[in-house]
């Protein structure tokens, strides 16, 4: 890559943290370094990966309002985990975090084991308890929220 | 107290900490050298390995052996420590901080408050490295970014303790022997030799330059086994592993390319210019195939470039690769 091509796709997706240092070759061809602020490629990985996660989100509130699934999973998958990274964050079985993701045990759960969830999930006791809260949630405001990115 | 530590930006974690953790103590090595000597190189395909239900493709070695590496070749002896109580790990770290001794740590990205947004996955192993604490924050050198950083305790704590695969588990590392003098000739010899005997030798048609054939051979069939729309989500993730995840697929082929140049003036071999050209392109075409690959996935098909002149592009990036660490063997003997 040459120092001029050095991408200057900027989509306001690295929040004004940084630039990356990128390696390019210049006029006589040494290497030297440049700085790019985002290249289309990465970006639309990016913006697409976060667009598929929106999505997932929209099927797991259209379960939750079935009663298909409890709430604990829109949680989860909100914070971009699976069964067992959830349960390892917690530090509980993994087979535990699945009966959590059905109504009926989800519903049985103490104050106690809330509370562990709510921490790591980074959400409230009150709103785990309130079966109200995952339909409300406007997912894509959400998830835009979480990431910065156009879902 | 802060100690007086330069923070230089690199275009990878891994390198960058070591780069600037060894510069601390005055041995002057740039990131691509850090890269070259410690065989950063590399190309794997995992049909087995799956990241939310899409195989994992690494462009590099696994995370770690950089670091292993370039510090064993230059005699560097390095102390590692993991901590199962976080209150443990965070007295250690104040400990060396008190001696002034700058520390390297092993974090995951999920936590991380001063990380953009969108890039918080659940990714474990990023490396700083934290060189002082003032008014009870940490203050973090992380080499990915332009300036420096602070960190709360709390904050620390999260991002050392993150879970799921590569956990840290509140690693942390420093330099503590340094050889007064180095011989950097044989280090980068056997730098090379080992990128080589990676990318052209190991039995295993998913590793080495022929992981890309064994990719590109799948990858044809993608459309037709998964459907567009499972195909066009393993490309992106295949995308995002390349570029996302750590500096890039090109990006790693341009940091050996500069350290090819390096190398050329340190051994006087003026022929490895010529190599490092060649990687250059090879980088230049993954570039092309990631730019052909995210416009695929955003249009979902309707391109004139499609999975198998993808395929086409990572076959002749097999080729080129073979070709050059063939060439490149020959500085091993």
């Amino acid at each position: 890559m040459k120092k001029e091509n050095i991408p200057k796709d900027d989509w306001g997706l690295s929040d004004n943290v940084s630039q990356e240092l990128c390696y390019a070759t210049d006029a006589d061809g040494s290497y030297t370094t440049g700085l790019s602020p985002g290249w289309e490629a990465k970006n639309i990985a990016l913006s697409q990966a976060w667009h598929d996660i929106k999505d997932a989100l929209v099927q797991t509130v259209n379960e939750v309002e079935e009663g298909s699934v409890s709430p604990l999973k829109f949680y989860m998958q909100f914070n971009l985990m699976e069964p067992f990274l959830l349960a390892s964050f917690v530090g509980i079985a993994t087979w535990r975090v699945k009966l959590h993701m059905k109504p009926m045990f989800y519903n049985k759960m103490g104050d106690k084991m809330l509370s562990k969830y709510a921490t790591e999930l980074g959400i409230s006791v009150d709103d785990m308890k309130n079966p109200n809260h995952v339909p409300s949630i406007n997912v894509e405001e959400a998830v835009k929220q979480k990431s910065g990115v156009e879902v | 107290m802060i100690i007086d530590f330069k923070h230089n930006q690199s275009a990878h974690c891994e390198n960058g900490v070591i780069s600037n953790l060894l510069k601390h103590h005055n041995v002057h090595l740039s990131e691509p050298m850090i890269f070259g000597i410690g065989s950063g190189l590399f190309m794997g395909f995992f049909p087995f390995l799956k990241l939310n239900g899409i195989p994992i493709a690494t462009f590099r070695t696994s995370p770690g052996m950089i670091f292993q590496r370039a510090t064993k070749q230059l005699g560097i002896k390095i102390r590692k420590a993991k901590y199962r109580k976080p209150k443990r790990a965070m007295d250690a770290l104040d400990r060396a901080l008190d001696q002034g001794i700058p520390v390297g740590l092993q974090i995951g990205v999920y936590h991380l408050t001063y990380f953009p947004r969108a890039l918080r996955f659940h990714f474990n192993m990023h490396n700083i490295v934290v060189y002082g604490k003032k008014n009870g924050l940490y203050q973090i050198s992380d080499p990915v970014l332009e300036n420096t950083t602070e960190l709360s305790y709390n904050e620390l704590v999260t991002v050392r303790y993150s879970k799921g695969p590569f956990a840290p588990n509140g690693k942390m590392y420093y330099p503590t022997d340094i050889p007064s003098s180095f011989d950097i000739q044989p280090a980068i010899r056997k730098g090379i030799s080992k990128t080589c005997k990676d990318m052209l030798d190991i039995p295993v048609p998913m590793l080495g330059h022929t992981g890309y054939k064994y990719v590109a051979k799948r990858m044809r069939n993608w459309p037709d086994k998964l459907g567009e729309r499972q195909a066009s989500m393993w490309l992106g993730q295949f995308i995002r592993m390349m570029e996302e995840i750590g500096t890039g697929g090109a990006g790693f082929r341009f940091i050996f390319s500069a350290f090819l140049q390096e190398a050329s003036n340190e051994l006087n071999e003026p022929w490895l210019k010529d190599v490092s050209a060649e990687m250059t392109e090879s980088g230049d075409r993954l570039r092309e195939f990631a730019l052909h690959a995210s416009r695929i996935c955003k249009n979902r098909a309707t391109q004139d470039v499609g999975y198998s002149e993808l395929a086409d592009i990572l076959v002749e990036v097999s080729d080129r690769e073979k070709a050059i660490f063939t060439k490149l063997k020959a500085l091993g003997k």
